[in-house]
């Protein structure tokens, strides 16, 4: 198989103007508008290529809507940031810089990390869900959603972007730090602006959004992808804190993918988002365990999960104990302790559902992904469940 | 303090046996100078068999592992439902087996949750005359009654058929009616058994 020679791609990332080797002077007539960059990269503004020391210009405050590229390279606090991240020596502080800027402090898809983080994402979902799949196969769909939010949704990676130390910037724009995170703030008590339309087929109220619509239409959080309205003004955007955080998470990893290749994206992947501990168990909430549960037992052809009477004690007191199992045959599936008989066997059926739920075969479990490493072994294949209980 | 630790125990058996027997007649409920030493030795209790020392027990320092009771964890999946190509199947399967042997008979089923099995043994004679009866007497004919006239479950009688409005009211109101008389304490109680309820469908 013909590997992808990421090394060739990422040198689109830095913009013309940080390279050395095609230094161009951009048309110095045109007349700036606004906060609008201008490209020397862009057909008719391309007059020649000069030398390095000719292209170094003072960049007056507010002149762009970021940081310039070449403040990268001077600023303390990016420079700890790749080195406290330990990042590979191939991302340079120029793309780092570049992770830094939302989409509302610089609308340029060229020097704002919307691409990145499009590509960082994706490697998350795609490295998060599988290591899911793999190491819990029955999970069921909701649990499935939640537990992924919970690894990879904006939340958690706003805490993993202020663990890394990363502040935000009180404001953007060409004079500040490039360390800083910069986006256009939401001010508090305002309303979060609507992302768009949704881009599901069935967007009329009245169809009904079940989880198999869900799988197949919505993100991997179970949400409505939306799609901005073409037809509506581009007003400054503003952006709530956890989504510039969460954009940035995702463009380091993005950069890392682009500048070091996979296996680096994926090992930072599993070192700073798969290495938290998440209660898989805590996300689970039944309407009728015991239905759920005798429903199972029929599916799988083991017998009927029957109640019984393990101990007690205070029967007749104000606060009694029961302890009830819930055996199917003579091999017992869990247990659950209540001050009624009532609760105790719906906590063991819940205990007995979440046993079956949460199977897992092993922490070694291999994931499709390390099949892309040189010299891997032969892929032996996961445990495939037959799909969470319908009662 | 090794022959310490050794002496204790025994001294202990031997001074607590006919203590324990005493502590429930009569309890000194509360503590002063000249009762501390009979509370003392009344609350000092024999200790639990697998603490005392005996000929098999280890001669050096050791560690005591006596975790409480508790609930079996979910993480650890049952035998039963451990998937096929699963090794863990083939490795308990020796311990399943002297478990098996040396096991006793299965603690008792609870009456009210026992398998009611569906036998389909109900014609549509049958489903006609259960209509018949709960509409022309409810009062009489309830729910559970008819269940057990005609075994089957109450889940099914249900599906058969409907109280009729009159008598529905009549419930309501004799429910209602309940409700307004309950003091605060079995108010509490109630609020906290549902508090309870929801709190164990989350396993919290």
């Amino acid at each position: 198989m013909k590997r992808i020679q990421l090394e060739r791609w990422s040198g689109q990332l830095l913009s013309p103007r940080t390279r050395l080797c095609c230094l161009r002077q951009w048309n110095q007539s045109t007349p700036h508008i606004g906060s609008r960059r201008l490209q020397s990269g862009i057909g008719a503004e391309v007059s020649e290529v000069l030398e390095e020391e000719e292209s170094i210009r003072p960049i007056r405050a507010g002149e762009f809507a970021s940081p310039p590229p070449e403040a990268a390279a001077r600023s303390a606090k990016l420079a700890a940031l790749h080195a406290r991240l330990a990042l590979p020596k191939k991302l340079p502080l120029q793309t780092m810089a570049r992770a830094l800027v939302d989409l509302s402090a610089d609308p340029d898809p060229q020097f704002n990390n919307t691409a990145l983080s499009q590509v960082g994402g994706s490697l998350i979902s795609a490295y998060v869900s599988e290591w899911l799949l793999c190491h819990y196969p029955r999970l069921p769909m909701t649990v499935l959603f939640a537990a992924n939010y919970a690894y990879q949704g904006p939340s958690t990676l706003t805490k993993i972007g202020k663990e890394w130390g990363v502040e935000t910037a009180a404001y953007p724009g060409s004079e500040v730090d490039p360390g800083l995170l910069q986006f256009n703030k939401l001010t508090p008590g305002s309303k979060v602006p609507s992302l768009g339309v949704s881009t599901r087929p069935d967007y009329a109220g009245f169809y009904r959004r079940g989880i198999s619509s869900r799988v197949v239409y919505d993100d991997e959080f179970g949400d409505q992808i939306k799609f901005p309205e073409k037809d509506t003004v581009t007003e400054p955007v503003k952006q709530p804190t956890d989504m510039a955080y969460s954009n940035f998470v995702k463009a380091v990893v993005g950069s890392i993918y682009i500048h070091a290749g996979r296996s680096a994206a994926r090992s930072f992947v599993h070192a700073h988002i798969l290495s938290r501990h998440l209660a898989i168990g805590s996300l689970f909430q039944f309407k009728t365990p015991v239905r759920e549960l005798a429903r199972l037992c029929e599916r799988e052809e083991f017998e009927f999960p029957v109640a019984r009477i393990l101990s007690e004690t205070g029967r007749h007191s104000r606060s009694p104990v029961f302890v009830v199992g819930i055996f199917s045959g003579e091999d017992k599936l869990a247990e659950g302790a209540g001050p009624n008989l009532s609760e105790a066997r719906v906590r063991a059926a819940v205990s007995a559902l979440k046993a079956w739920y949460l199977y897992s075969p092993g922490s070694n479990t291999r994931v499709p992904s390390e099949m892309e490493e040189m010299g891997a072994k032969p892929w032996t294949p996961v445990h495939i469940d037959m799909g969470e209980i319908i009662h | 303090m090794e022959s310490k630790m050794l002496k204790r125990p025994v001294t202990d058996v031997l001074s607590s046996r006919f203590q324990c027997l005493a502590v429930s007649s009569n309890v000194p409920t509360r503590r002063y100078e000249s009762s501390y030493r009979r509370t003392k030795q009344r609350l000092n209790i024999k200790p639990d068999s697998t603490f005392l020392f005996n000929s098999k027990s280890p001669q050096q320092n050791h560690i005591i592992f006596n975790p409480p009771s508790s609930a079996p964890n979910v993480l650890i999946t049952p035998l039963i439902f451990l998937p096929k190509g699963d090794r863990r199947k083939e490795l308990f399967a020796g311990r399943i087996a002297t478990e098996a042997a040396s096991s006793t008979r299965l603690a008792p089923v609870i009456p009210k949750f026992r398998n009611i099995k569906i036998k389909h043994h109900l014609t549509d004679k049958d489903i006609a005359e259960i209509q018949r009866l709960r509409t022309t007497d409810p009062e009489h004919n309830t729910v559970s009654k008819l269940a057990k006239r005609f075994d089957c479950s109450s889940f099914f009688v249900r599906m058969c058929c409907e109280a009729p409005p009159e008598q529905k009211q009549r419930h309501e109101e004799l429910y209602a009616g309940r409700y307004a008389r309950m003091g605060p304490k079995r108010l509490k109680a109630r609020e906290e058994r549902k508090k309870r309820m929801e709190l164990a469908l989350r396993d919290e």
